[in-house]
């Protein structure tokens, strides 16, 4: 993003405010050679399919999304200071779905994983732990070793 | 985003994650982190820009070699086009936008309403084209039919406030869904035309707020949303429908 001085004061202050606690210990999980992992994305845009269920302020669980519902995906993200037009033109510049793919086929990475997760960006750090650790068993148990963590 | 990797890797699963605000990921100081120097809204960023996807999405994932953590490394160059830095070079949107009613009086509702009305018939051909060429929309989180959007966003102009046309959405959050949808709409439509190729999406974004009778609309409508006594209507409409960028 730009420096924040950059931005508008009033913007600028309030994402400096936006700092998160302190969060305790400094987790470190290993995992195989890129070439034998298998990646997921966990993206904070809101995405969700049109029929689900939208997000709305205070949401803190998440949605998955299936590597077949990109031509089905909207945003009930609730933040208006983010743009919406590159994710409309083009979704791999907030999930990169088709790059990924891509490296899988040229053998970089191992595999992709067949589902994929949003979240909606604007919850309190420490309220989304429990969706956190409930996610990370299902992404275990998919066989995923490295998840690509994307904000907007 | 950074509590995210910490909470996920904490259970053993290893994370790499992208970083918009670094000073934020300086202070979280998550397992992996990539800085990366664009705006919000494109983590990978420019649209149809594969060659840039691939190269922040390899340094992304070239982070999962380090030996030990935490690591924060800066993505090396800013991309091209949409999400280069610096102020964006005017455009203007030669679509045949109704000007009769533009400098008329604005304080009556159903005038505004009606140019909007107008300026939405004349963007629909593109919008149409734009989701057939892409096979896809980003239209429709609202539930509301694209054509009585604008009805619906109209009616927070005066009292009695509408019923909210969408069960799964509070009346605050259903207006805030109708109006990313029609922005969408407009955005969407005006980026499908031959004459904006060239466009980035500052550009676009800022002929929305500066030249459309919707961001007149939107912006009046989060004034006369603004102080109902709504607790949730009063943050939608005081933060969430005008970007902090557009409104200084």
């Amino acid at each position: 993003m730009p420096d924040l001085d950059s931005l508008p004061t009033e913007f600028a202050n309030s994402l400096r405010k936006m700092r998160g606690p302190a969060l305790e210990g400094e987790p470190w999980a290993e995992g195989p050679p890129l070439s034998e992992r298998r990646i997921a994305i966990v993206t904070t845009a809101g995405l969700h399919r049109r029929n689900d269920r939208p997000f709305v302020m205070g949401s803190v669980d998440y949605r998955v999304v299936p590597r077949t519902s990109t031509r089905e995906l909207v945003s009930t993200h609730i933040s208006p200071n983010f743009d919406r037009s590159g994710f409309a033109e083009d979704l791999n510049v907030v999930l990169p779905l088709d790059r990924l793919h891509e490296l899988a086929e040229r053998g970089v990475i191992g595999s992709v994983a067949d589902h994929h997760y949003s979240f909606m960006g604007a919850a309190q750090i420490e309220k989304l732990a429990p969706s956190a650790a409930d996610l990370a068993g299902h992404l275990k148990a998919d066989g995923v070793n490295g998840v690509l963590l994307v904000p907007v | 985003m950074s509590g995210l990797g910490h909470f996920i890797e904490r259970e053993g699963v290893p994370t790499a994650g992208i970083s918009l605000v670094r000073e934020h990921t300086e202070s979280a100081r998550p397992p992996r982190a990539l800085s990366v120097p664009f705006d919000f809204g494109h983590p990978f960023g420019a649209p149809g820009d594969a060659e840039l996807q691939h190269r922040v999405l390899l340094a992304l994932l070239h982070l999962f070699e380090s030996k030990r953590g935490p690591v924060l490394e800066l993505f090396p160059d800013q991309g091209e086009g949409a999400s280069a830095h610096g102020q964006a070079t005017p455009w203007s949107c030669p679509l045949p936008l109704p000007d009769d009613q533009r400098g008329g009086d604005s304080e009556q509702a159903g005038s505004l309403e009606l140019a909007v009305q107008a300026e939405l018939r004349a963007l629909l051909p593109w919008y149409e084209h734009a989701a057939a060429e892409r096979q896809r929309t980003t239209v429709g989180a609202s539930g509301i039919e694209i054509p009585s959007l604008v009805s619906f966003i109209a009616a927070f102009l005066a009292p009695p406030l509408p019923d909210s046309p969408n069960e799964a959405l509070s009346l605050p959050l259903a207006l805030k869904a109708a109006v990313e949808d029609l922005k969408q709409v407009y955005l969407e439509a005006v980026s499908a035309r031959p004459d904006a190729a060239a466009t980035n999406h500052r550009q676009l974004n800022d002929w929305f707020w500066r030249e459309t009778r919707a961001a007149e609309l939107l912006r009046a409508v989060a004034k006369a949303a603004h102080g109902t006594g709504d607790q949730t209507l009063d943050i939608v409409a005081g933060m969430l429908l005008v970007p902090a960028a557009q409104s200084e």
